[in-house]
């Protein structure tokens, strides 16, 4: 996207947590350059020439400020980029666009009327006109993965989003582990969901691009993948009744002891499993075609 | 059954990384309704022969866009690791070549605080 109009692309990037202040995911931006290259990445400021920063100054609403996921968009028609995030959180916020990439220090919230709209965590924000009516809609990925659609009901000028459906279920958190010996086991995407939407087939129809975190676990050096399967099932039995002894599912707030207990049997089961597997995590790509697109899709 | 999930988020004090442990409850998820669309089977992306695919820890954030203005959009994909960008360009046969990370000012691009 060109950020600030001057006719290149730019790459406006989120990030986790700026390291030198209280939690806070800064937006980063690479300028794109004449000769068709980029500049080192640099803090985006408001016009008031400070950070531009998540809403949130408490210890409790960290996790609204933190693990920006940017895109910049006209969103109310105006001409001018503005850019709406995502965050741990799962809600969105908007910065309204002032033009030429500078953009309002004060974020507002992104609502299905009277209610934030929000995914489990990790918002992952991307408009497109999914229904044809000539307004942009919300797709957004999340943590637990899945792809999640917000229409947009009022207009280019206005938008009024609805409440997220659910366009493609999430694999979960806990989504199927197995050990393997290599990645060919996965069909679908996994956690941690990033969505794009483009006719990436040419037949008309919006496709969706979903970029994952999946968990790899491939038997220990000197395991073999029998040994290696075997135990994994051992082990996945007693993580369900670790699970099932979380103080949590009292449903009360449990006591320190009783969370630092059940933390460490849990730490100490984690550490378990390296003794005859390996755990990596990585992220692929995944590209779902629409097959069809039947009119409004609520 | 109520369960949680262990998440480790990078807490910061003084400077200094350490790990905080955030849990939060799975049912804390906004229940929704499914919506009436149809998608093919997934298919998981290759570039270069090989399925594209993040460094450790993963969480690979795609984007379509005409990266080197050929008329034919390419495939960029954030991750975690270092905050760098993978570039793989559409060759003309469709499919997209091998990636090769973004650069900025002569260096491999990172952006700050994606570790």
């Amino acid at each position: 996207m060109d950020v600030n109009g001057d006719g290149q692309l730019d790459i406006l990037s989120g990030s986790y947590s700026r390291q030198d202040r209280a939690m806070a995911g800064l937006f980063q931006i690479l300028y794109g350059k004449a000769d068709g290259g980029f500049a080192k990445p640099v803090v985006l400021n408001g016009t008031d020439e400070k950070p531009l920063l998540l809403p949130g100054d408490s210890e409790d609403t960290m996790t609204d400020r933190i693990c920006t996921r940017p895109t910049a968009v006209d969103l109310d028609g105006d001409d001018k980029l503005d850019i709406v995030s995502g965050n741990f959180s799962g809600t969105f916020f908007v910065f309204a666009g002032e033009g030429k990439g500078r953009f309002a220090p004060l974020a507002t919230q992104l609502r299905a009327g009277e209610k934030p709209l929000r995914v489990e965590m990790h918002s992952d924000p991307f408009f497109v006109d999914w229904d044809k009516d000539g307004d942009l809609d919300l797709l957004s990925g999340s943590a637990q993965g899945g792809v999640y659609y917000a229409e947009n009901t009022g207009t280019k000028t206005k938008p009024e989003f609805q409440a997220f459906v659910e366009m493609v279920a999430p694999a979960g958190h806990h989504s199927e582990a197995a050990v393997t010996s290599d990645d060919e086991h996965f069909t679908a995407p996994g956690g941690s969901t990033r969505v794009w939407a483009d006719d990436v087939d040419g037949d008309g129809d919006l496709d969706l691009l979903i970029g994952d975190q999946v968990e790899l676990i491939h038997p220990a050096e000197g395991v073999d993948l029998a040994t290696a399967k075997q135990r994994f099932t051992e082990w996945q039995a007693q993580l369900a009744k670790l699970m099932e002894a979380s103080p949590w599912n009292a449903g009360q707030e449990p006591d320190a002891a009783a969370t630092e207990a059940w933390q460490k049997s849990y730490q100490e089961l984690d550490e378990a499993l390296e003794k005859f597997a390996k755990r990596q995590h990585t992220g692929y790509v995944w590209l779902l075609k629409q097959e069809k697109l039947s009119g409004n899709p609520r | 059954m109520r369960s949680q999930i262990v998440l480790l988020a990078a807490a910061l004090s003084l400077g200094t990384a350490r790990a905080q442990e955030v849990v939060v409850a799975e049912d804390d998820a906004p229940k929704m309704e499914k919506m009436s669309v149809r998608f093919a089977a997934p298919q998981r992306l290759k570039a270069g022969g090989k399925y594209v695919r993040t460094e450790e820890p993963g969480w690979a954030a795609p984007c379509w866009h005409d990266v080197n203005r050929d008329g034919k959009k390419d495939l960029a994909v954030g991750q975690f690791a270092d905050g760098k960008i993978q570039i793989c360009l559409a060759e003309k046969d469709g499919s997209l070549g091998a990636g090769t990370w973004l650069e900025a000012d002569g260096d491999v691009a990172e952006v700050p605080g994606v570790w």
